[in-house]
Order: C-alpha cells, then sequence, then structure tokens
C-alpha cells in the first residue's frame, strides 16, 4: 500500500511544519505539492530528521507540482511534461503494477477572467495528452491527481470531451465511450462522495466566502481520479482538515492566515 | 498592344506555402541537429473532433533521460483550413492578473474582429510567431537546462564506464595465473 498526499500549499511556509506532522499522522509515502513556498530540499531535510525512510524530491525541470517521496528513486521515471508545466506525467513501478502513470496537474484558477469554456479547453487538451501518454506506453493504468481548479461536477471534469469522470464505479466501468467516430477513455472520480457533511472530514477541499446569489461555499478543486482498472486499488481516500495536531480551519474553513486556502487530499492505493 | 497582367489577389497567395505541420516538422529537425541529438525534436499531429480543430504539438524528447518529454508548443487549426492558426505557448499565456483580466475582456466582436496575438494567418506569419517561441527566455533556459541534465546523466555513465573498465583491468592484473594443468591431469 501506498500513501499519496496532495496539497496546494498557497506558498505559506507555515505548511512545511504541518508536512512534516502529515507525515507522522499519516505515514505518507509521497507528497505532490502545488505552490511549495520553499526549495524541496529543505522539506527533505526536515522529512529525514524523522528516520521514517529516506525521502527525496523527484525534480523536473518546468513543472508546478512538486514531488517528495521516500520510495526509491529508481521507480520513479518522468515522462512528459507539457506546455507551461501544467501537467506532469510520472511513470512509477511497484511490485503489483510494473508501470504506474501518476498525471500531476495544477490547472489555472476560475479568478482572472478564467471562464469555464476555458477550463474545459483545457481538460480537453490534457485529457487529450494523458492519452498520447497511455498510447505511448501501452498502460491505461494511470492516476490524475492535482489541484484542478474545478469541481466534480464542472463541465471540463464531466464531458465525454474532458477528463470523462465518472462518480460511481458502475458508470467508469462502462465501455469506453463512442463520441463522435472517436473513443474516450473514462476516468473513475470517487471525490463526488466527499461533498458535504454526511461524510467524515470537511465539505470540500476550498471554501469561497462570498455573497454572490448562488454559493455552495465549498469546493471540491483538489482531486483524485483514477482509470477503471486502478479504481479497485483505492483503499482509502479523504480530505484532511488538520494534521494531528493542528487544525487548518479558522472559522470553520481553510485559511491563508494558518496554513492554505486549500485542504490536503490523502489517497492511498493498494499497489 | 500588350499590358502587364495586374493580380488583385492578396499576395500572401503563392505556390511556396507550407502547412504549420511542415515548418514544425523542419524546426523540430533543426533542433536534433543543433544539439547532436542530446535533444530531438518531434512534431505531431492530432484530431480534435469536437471542436473539429487539427492540433499540432512540437515536443523536446531527451534520449538521455530516458525520452522524457517537454511540450513546448500547440497549435490549432480548423480542421482542413490549415490557417489561421493559433499558437499556445508560454509566451502567449498571460503572466499577470492584469494580462489574464485584459485576456478574458477582449470579447470576440463579430464585426471588428482583432487579431489574437498568437494568431497565424499565413505560413510567413506562422514562422515569425514560432520564431519568437522557439527563441522566449521561456524555452531557452527549459531547452539549455534539459541539455545540462542531459550532459549530467551521461558524463556519469561515461565515469561508470571507466570506472568498471578499470575495475576489470585491476581484477585482471591481481589474479593469480591461469593454470593449465588440467590436460596433463587427464592424460594420467
Amino acid at each position: 500500500m501506498i500513501s499519496f498526499l496532495f496539497w496546494n500549499l498557497a506558498d505559506n511556509e507555515a505548511t512545511v511544519p504541518a508536512l512534516v506532522r502529515l507525515a507522522v499522522t499519516y505515514t505518507v509515502d509521497v507528497f505532490l505539492l502545488a505552490e511549495c513556498p520553499v526549495n524541496t530540499g529543505v522539506l527533505v531535510d526536515r522529512l529525514n530528521e524523522l528516520r521514517r525512510g529516506a525521502y527525496q524530491a523527484h525534480e523536473q525541470i518546468g513543472h508546478k507540482v512538486r514531488v517528495v517521496s521516500r520510495l526509491p528513486a529508481e521507480h520513479w521515471e518522468a515522462l512528459f511534461n507539457n506546455v507551461a508545466g501544467d501537467m506532469t506525467v510520472w511513470q512509477f513501478r511497484t511490485k503489483s503494477v510494473p508501470f504506474l502513470l501518476l498525471a500531476v496537474v495544477h490547472l489555472p484558477a476560475k479568478s482572472g477572467g478564467v471562464r469555464e469554456s476555458d477550463q474545459h479547453s483545457w481538460a480537453q487538451s490534457l485529457a487529450g495528452e494523458i492519452v498520447d501518454i497511455e498510447e505511448e506506453y501501452r498502460s491505461c493504468d494511470t492516476v490524475l491527481v492535482g489541484d484542478l481548479n474545478m469541481n466534480p461536477f464542472d463541465p471540463g471534469m464531466v464531458s465525454v470531451t474532458g477528463f470523462h469522470g465518472h462518480m460511481t464505479k458502475d458508470l467508469a466501468r462502462r465501455a469506453d465511450r463512442r463520441h463522435r467516430g472517436k473513443t474516450h477513455r473514462r476516468f473513475y472520480n470517487p471525490m463526488w462522495g466527499l461533498f458535504g457533511d454526511r461524510t467524515p472530514g470537511p465539505a470540500g477541499t476550498y471554501y469561497w466566502d462570498s455573497s454572490v446569489p448562488s454559493n455552495h461555499h465549498w469546493h471540491i478543486l483538489d482531486q483524485v481520479l483514477l482509470r477503471p482498472s486502478l479504481m479497485n486499488r483505492l483503499l482509502h481516500l479523504q480530505i484532511l482538515d488538520g494534521d494531528g495536531d493542528r487544525t487548518f480551519l479558522k472559522n470553520g474553513a481553510p485559511s491563508k492566515d494558518l496554513f492554505s486556502d486549500h485542504l490536503p487530499i490523502l489517497f492511498q492505493l493498494d499497489v | 498592344m500588350s499590358t502587364a497582367l495586374e493580380s488583385l489577389w492578396s499576395p500572401d497567395i503563392k505556390p511556396t506555402i507550407s502547412s504549420p505541420f511542415v515548418i514544425l516538422m523542419q524546426q523540430a529537425d533543426a533542433l536534433t541537429r543543433q544539439t547532436d541529438g542530446l535533444l530531438v525534436g518531434e512534431g505531431r499531429v492530432r484530431n480534435e473532433e469536437e471542436k473539429s480543430n487539427e492540433i499540432f504539438t512540437l515536443d523536446i524528447v531527451v534520449p538521455a533521460l530516458g525520452g522524457y518529454r517537454q511540450r513546448i508548443l500547440t497549435a490549432s487549426c480548423r480542421a482542413g483550413m490549415v490557417y489561421p492558426v493559433w499558437i499556445d505557448a508560454e509566451l502567449f499565456r498571460p503572466k499577470t492578473l492584469g494580462e489574464a483580466l485584459g485576456a478574458a475582456t477582449t470579447v470576440p466582436n463579430f464585426f471588428e474582429r482583432k487579431k489574437l496575438p498568437n494568431e497565424a494567418v499565413s505560413d510567413q506569419e506562422f514562422r515569425e510567431l514560432l520564431e519568437r517561441v522557439l527563441r522566449s527566455a521561456e524555452v531557452t533556459s527549459l531547452a539549455t537546462s534539459l541539455i545540462a541534465r542531459a550532459n549530467d546523466v551521461l558524463s556519469k555513465k561515461q565515469l561508470k564506464a571507466k570506472e568498471s573498465a578499470k575495475a576489470d583491468v585491476d581484477s585482471q592484473a591481481t589474479s593469480p595465473p591461469e593454470e593449465h594443468g588440467h590436460g596433463e591431469a587427464t592424460t594420467q
């Protein structure tokens, strides 16, 4: 089993000690970090003081999301980085899955004039690039994870021409969908199940405090999606609101004043 | 009396026009030659059927880094039309919130449509935009960084090879001379 933690750190150095505490509380094997405030060397040094394995940074030129892991370095290989480093695709080898593709993304935010149609367009482009890589390496064992800056229900996440993410395993395991003469692979998006307060943990990964007429307040912008071949290997998925010692919430919402305006997601794969 | 035939057609219309894909492939080859194969340029084309678009991509592939692929740009045009073509590259992406807002408020007006900064309507314009991208600070630093990392990997490999060759020589020098007594033993 491998434990992954993705977190958009919002360039806040206060997150570094929190990452160390998270490593202890949740036995994190792989950190995937967006907007990292420090050189990963600093974080690696702090993590290795724990004496819980040898953490290393897997650096790649021009990528937006940093990878720090205590899995052997020879198990990791960067395969692809797209324009602007929005998405880096890594391959890592495990005993049970010899060629697991890990697509790590950080897409532009909705603020700054970005429209839903722009996000759909980026999703379409990235989904195409993922398929290209899958074809090139003849593997569909793909995990897509990161700050997508979209909710699971946004068109870019759901559309057959976007990431084509489905809320249930039954939907995701259906045969590839034929649309306008082309076949489109599916993703399983387990994040749907984490909305609201009927499941453990916070109601989302991001809170938008605004008086606009229609505001659902909690958003799940940070997500993990899996190809159907991997969905039964997802053992655990959780949005974290604390590191075991300190809470990430201020007045009930994630705050940059404390740590980050995003909450981390933790997932464990049986690989 | 004969008069010279005056052409009323645009001077952009000429027999030597190349498609964006051909131009990208030429530049892919140019990179491979310029770096002695340390970096390999690779152009690809695919269809985006939902929008009836053709997408061209230009990647840097680094054989020394296990075939790692860095996308430099994508260019898209309407299928069958070739031009105009729009380039997506780091160079043309908004760097500040102001730029992003400016880009977002450039509402396309059917009657007064402004040409976008990443748009080329001819092969000449495409070449000019492409040159700007390929010579941009972003692409230059990416390419030089990839070359440096590739050279690091190759140097380490060469060093390893030298060390193992030296170890072989040393082990041969220190090993006892080969025995030649088997033949005699069997003749007993």
